[in-house]
């Protein structure tokens, strides 16, 4: 008896934590992963949809900041310099095939 | 029952680290592989390289003795030379390919599936019909028979650089289009946030004017990236294939200045969202639902 209300508590402790973690992963973590590059530079730009509002101004008279602290992170640079690496990467090799004597 | 609790917390905790931690680590895993893999290739392919170039420069130093007379080399001598000459060529081609099909492999986004498997798929014979050679080679006992082996190669090698830059455009494209995504994502948040703002009854006109600026200059830059593929794929010769891949390349340089001031654009808005603050409790409720 005493071992079955152990295994009970176990499993309420598990479904409880496994639930809460559901639950903020469902409004948290919506993660658009762009993989823009496979070089060896690669990037991955996660454009996270979440928390979008964060409250850092406890003073509700000056309003609520939006946080676009994730998209203030995007460039397009790297990507455009990616461009002339594939290039050089993959640039055709010169080949002589005379190998006659 | 102290015993049990600590179980408990330590199932959770494992439970927890695993949730949390789980997906991040398979997808960062992949993207690690995927690298570690291309940079692996790529390693083998300028090795591959470097030994051609030594292997020619022996070849024709050997050659050069031996059309002088010189009794250093005999012609048993030079055809072995010869012969490890043209494997290295081959391998140097096998090797290049890998490295294009590694880049098209990794391209998952940006090229359609079937043209990705398309050319996967071309890449593939044509490595097998390098690597077939390889054997025929290691059989040859004449200068004859190499030669024309090196022939046949050469004939083969003609359409694979044809074939070879098409998919340096294909690439160049593509990467192209990843960028456009990544704005075109960017652009949609700003959206979601330009209806929470209205539903904060707030004016948002002029986030609404960049949003249609930044939708004009991406359309133009599709456009751009557009006629590039269609000059890529008109690639059909190698009297065409230089002129042409400049072309294309012209294009995306284009779609690019266009991709700088989409950007600059894009980063109009953000500023905007910057100054903006959240005022309605109401607003602010639904937010979650709103950008899930």
């Amino acid at each position: 008896m005493k071992n079955l209300s152990n295994v009970i508590i176990i499993i309420i402790g598990i479904s409880v934590v496994a639930g809460a973690i559901w639950f903020f992963q469902q409004g948290d973590t919506k993660i658009v992963n762009i993989p823009v590059n496979t070089s060896e530079n690669n990037i991955n730009v996660h454009i996270n949809i979440n928390s979008s509002i964060v409250n850092v101004n406890s003073n509700t008279n000056e309003g609520i900041p939006i946080d676009i602290s994730d998209l203030e992170t995007i460039e397009v640079e790297t990507d455009i310099s990616d461009l002339s690496t594939i290039e050089a990467d993959l640039e055709l090799p010169e080949f002589d095939f005379d190998v006659s004597f | 029952m102290k015993q049990t609790l600590t179980i408990a917390l330590v199932g959770a905790f494992i439970v927890s680290i695993t949730l949390f931690a789980g997906p991040n680590v398979i997808a960062q895993s992949n993207d690690a592989a995927v690298v570690g893999n291309y940079a692996k290739v790529k390693e083998g392919y300028q090795n591959t390289l470097s030994e051609y170039r030594s292997s020619r420069s022996d070849f024709l130093s050997a050659r050069n003795k031996y059309q002088k007379k010189s009794s250093a080399v005999s012609s048993e001598q030079l055809l072995e030379q010869a012969k490890k000459y043209i494997q290295k060529t081959i391998m140097t081609m096998s090797k290049y390919l890998e490295a294009m099909k590694v880049r098209v492999e990794s391209m998952n986004a940006g090229i359609d599936e079937e043209k990705r498997n398309a050319i996967i798929a071309e890449i593939n014979s044509d490595i097998a019909w390098l690597q077939e050679k390889l054997g025929q080679i290691e059989r040859v006992t004449e200068n004859s028979a190499l030669v024309s082996i090196s022939d046949s190669i050469r004939e083969k090698w003609t359409p694979i650089r044809i074939k070879a830059k098409k998919y340096v455009g294909v690439l160049l494209s593509a990467r192209t289009h990843q960028t456009i995504s990544k704005l075109e994502q960017a652009k949609t948040k700003i959206e979601e946030y330009i209806v929470l703002l209205e539903e904060d009854d707030q004016e948002v006109g002029n986030i609404e004017n960049i949003l249609e600026e930044l939708n004009e200059k991406l359309k133009v830059t599709k456009t751009q990236v557009t006629n590039a593929e269609k000059v890529f794929n008109r690639i059909s010769s190698p009297d065409n294939m230089q002129s042409l891949f400049k072309q294309g390349k012209d294009f995306l340089t284009s779609a690019n200045r266009y991709i700088r001031e989409s950007w600059q654009v894009f980063k109009s808005s953000v500023s905007e969202l910057n100054k903006r603050r959240m005022n309605n409790k109401n607003s602010m409720d639904v937010e979650a639902s709103s950008l899930e």
